[in-house]
C-alpha cells in the first residue's frame, strides 16, 4: 500500500473529510463525461476487455472513485473509503501521480516499480487502462477549461495560475517536512551505514567459513 | 533479389535513432523528441507487443505515418510474430495494409512472411526482426539474396567486435538495441512464457501476458506471480519488477538469487562511439509497452547523444538513469564480461 506524500493535497484532504461523497459525485460525473467526450479513444481501447470496474483510491483524498467501463463508455461513482466497494482492480496513488498518469507526464511503470503507485486485482485491466490513458493526449486543465465555453481561455489562465501556486506551496511544504524529519534522517543514515558495515563483515565471515568447510581434512 | 532503397528525401544521419511507439500519442511524442524513425504495430497478434490497450488500428497508423512524414521521420511496422498454421490471413493483411498506408518498412521474422512481402508488396522495405535471430553474415546474406531484406535487427547476443566483423561481411544495414529491457534467451525461440501461461511472444505476441500476472501484498512486501507461480518477492521499499520467468528470483541450493538474469536495463548511451565504429546503421530503443514519459525522456537523451557524437562531444549518461529497470543497467553481451 502506498503512503501519501506530505503535500498540500494531503493537508487539504484532511479538511475535505467533512464533505460527503454525494456532494462530490456531480463534479466527478461531469469531469468523467468531459473526458469521454474529448477522448473517446480511452474507452474504445478498453472495450475489448468487456465490462470492468476500477476502484481508484486517491491516497491523499478522503474518497474512492469507482470507474466502470463497458461498451466504449465510462461511468464514475464517488464512495467513502470506509464503504465496501467491489471492483475488478484497485489502484492506490496520490492525486499528483494520478494526474501525471492521466496527462502522460509520469511513467506509470517507473511509478509502480518504485511503489509510488500500487494496485491489486486484474492486472490486464490495469495495464489496459494505463495504456488507454497514456495514448489519449489528455490535457486535464484544457479539458476542464473547455467546459467554460467562451470563457475557456480565462478559465485555463486561472487554472494555470492556481497550479503554479500549488507548486510553490508544495515546495514550501517539502522544505518544512525536510526540516522536521532531519534529526530522524541523520539517525537512520548512521544506522544504515552501520548495517552496511555489518553486512560486509557477515559476507566476509561466510566466505571464510565456506573456505574452511571445503578444506581437505 | 533487389532491395528497396530508402526514400532519398528523408534525412540521413550518422546513426539512425529507431524509437518505440505503443500508441499514436507516443508516436507523436517520439517524433517531437527527435526520433529519426518510429516503430509500431497493429492492435492484434501480428506483433510482439500485443498488450491490452496498446497499438494502432489502421486509421491511427495512417495518421501516424502522415505525422511522421510531415516531420521528416520514418515509420516501421512490426509484423514480427510467427503465424499459426492455417491462419495466415491476419499476417498477410497486416503486410498489405502497412504497404498501402505508406509505412517505410515492415519488420518481419517469419521466412514465409518475408517471401509474401517480397512477392506481394515489393515496394515496402523489408527489415528482418530480431525475432528471426539471424546472427551470422551467411544467414543475413541469405535473407538479402533470396528475399531482398534491407536491414537486420541483430540479436542481443553479439559483442561489439563480433558486430564489427559481421558488418565487414555484409552490406545489409544493421540495427542494434541500445536501451531498454533485455531478453536473455535466443529471440524467437524462447518458450518460457508459453510454458507457464500458454502464450508466448512468438505466436501470440506477448511475453508474460498481463492476464496471467498478479501482484500480492504480504506482511512487509510484495509478491509478483505469473500463471500462479511466485516469480519474485520484494521487500518493503525494494524496487519491484514485472514477473517474467527469465527475471525471476528463485531459491536454489539454499540461496535466493536471480538464476537467469537480473532485472537490469540495457544502456549503451556512453558506448555510442564504439557502436558507430562497429559499422551499425541504426540504434533501437526498446519499449513499445512503455508510456509517453519514458519515450520522451529516452528518445530526447539518445537524440542529444547522437547529435553530440556527430559533433565529437562527450555523452551524458545521467539523463536516463532513473528509467532503467530496477534502477540498474548493463551493456549486456555487447561488452561481454563472461565466457
Amino acid at each position: 500500500m502506498t503512503t501519501p506524500p506530505f503535500s498540500p493535497i494531503l493537508m487539504g484532504g484532511l479538511l475535505l473529510r467533512a464533505i460527503p461523497p454525494e456532494l462530490v459525485q456531480p463534479v466527478a460525473e461531469r469531469l468523467a463525461r468531459r473526458l469521454q467526450d474529448r477522448h473517446p479513444g480511452i474507452f474504445e481501447r478498453l472495450a475489448p476487455l468487456g465490462p470492468r470496474s476500477f476502484a481508484i483510491d486517491v491516497t491523499d483524498l478522503p474518497w474512492l472513485f469507482l470507474l466502470s467501463v463497458a461498451e466504449g463508455e465510462g461511468h464514475v461513482e464517488v464512495r467513502a473509503k470506509s464503504d465496501e466497494t467491489a471492483a475488478d482492480a484497485r489502484i492506490h496513488a496520490p492525486l499528483k501521480v494520478l494526474f501525471g498518469l492521466l496527462d502522460g507526464s509520469i511513467d506509470g511503470d517507473a511509478m509502480f516499480f518504485t511503489r509510488d503507485l500500487a494496485y491489486e486485482g486484474d492486472t490486464e485491466a490495469v495495464v489496459a487502462l494505463r495504456n488507454a490513458l497514456d495514448g489519449a493526449d489528455v490535457d486535464f486543465i484544457a479539458d476542464i477549461a473547455s467546459a467554460f465555453g467562451p470563457l475557456s481561455g480565462a478559465a485555463q489562465a486561472v487554472a494555470e495560475k492556481a497550479l503554479a501556486g500549488f507548486s510553490r506551496a508544495e515546495a514550501d511544504l517539502a522544505a518544512v517536512g525536510e526540516s522536521l524529519i532531519q534529526p530522524v534522517v541523520r539517525r537512520t543514515d548512521a544506522q544504515a551505514r552501520r548495517i552496511e558495515e555489518l553486512e560486509e563483515r557477515c559476507a566476509r565471515l561466510e566466505k571464510a567459513l565456506r573456505r574452511v568447510k571445503t578444506m581437505p581434512t | 533479389m533487389t532491395r528497396v532503397a530508402r526514400d532519398p528525401s528523408r534525412p540521413v544521419t550518422t546513426l539512425e535513432l529507431v524509437c518505440p511507439a505503443g500508441t499514436p500519442a507516443a508516436l507523436r511524442t517520439a517524433v517531437d523528441a527527435g526520433a529519426h524513425t518510429v516503430y509500431c504495430g497493429f492492435r492484434d497478434e501480428t506483433n510482439a507487443r500485443n498488450f491490452p490497450g496498446l497499438n494502432f488500428n489502421r486509421a491511427e497508423l495512417r495518421e501516424g505515418v502522415a505525422y511522421a512524414h510531415d516531420h521528416g521521420a520514418d515509420v516501421l511496422v512490426a509484423i514480427n510474430t510467427f503465424p499459426e498454421a492455417g491462419n495466415l490471413a491476419p499476417w498477410h493483411r497486416a503486410i498489405d495494409d502497412a504497404a498501402e498506408i505508406g509505412a517505410d518498412a515492415a519488420i518481419l521474422a517469419d521466412i514465409g512472411l518475408v517471401a509474401y512481402a517480397r512477392d506481394n508488396c515489393p515496394n515496402i522495405r523489408r527489415h528482418l526482426s530480431v525475432q528471426a535471430a539471424a546472427s551470422t553474415p551467411e544467414g543475413i546474406n541469405f535473407y538479402a539474396r533470396e528475399f531482398g531484406i534491407s536491414r537486420v535487427v541483430l540479436p542481443r547476443v553479439l559483442t561489439l567486435p563480433e558486430i564489427k566483423e559481421l558488418n565487414r561481411h555484409t552490406d545489409v544495414e544493421t540495427e542494434v538495441f541500445v536501451f531498454g529491457g533485455l531478453c536473455v534467451m535466443a529471440e524467437g525461440r524462447c518458450s518460457l512464457s508459453s510454458y507457464v501461461t500458454g502464450k508466448s511472444p512468438n505466436k501470440t505476441g506477448v511475453c508474460s501476458p498481463a492476464s496471467h500476472v498478479a501482484y500480492e501484498e504480504h506482511g512487509s512486501g510484495l509478491d509478483s506471480k505469473l500463471g500462479g507461480f511466485t516469480i519474485n518477492r520484494f521487500a518493503e521499499g525494494e524496487p519491484a519488477g514485472y514477473p517474467t520467468l527469465c527475471k525471476g528470483r528463485f531459491s536454489a541450493n539454499d540461496k535466493v538469487s536471480y538464476l537467469f538474469e537480473e532485472p537490469v536495463s540495457l544502456n549503451l548511451l556512453t558506448m555510442l562511439p564504439e557502436v558507430a565504429d562497429a559499422g551499425v546503421t541504426a540504434l533501437k530503443i526498446e519499449g513499445r509497452q512503455r508510456g509517453k514519459a519514458y519515450v520522451e525522456k529516452v528518445v530526447r537523451a539518445f537524440r542529444k547523444a547522437v547529435d553530440a557524437l556527430d559533433r565529437g562531444e562527450q555523452l551524458d549518461a545521467a539523463a536516463i538513469a532513473d528509467l532503467t529497470e530496477g534502477g540498474r543497467e548493463t551493456a549486456g553481451a555487447y561488452k561481454k564480461a563472461w565466457h
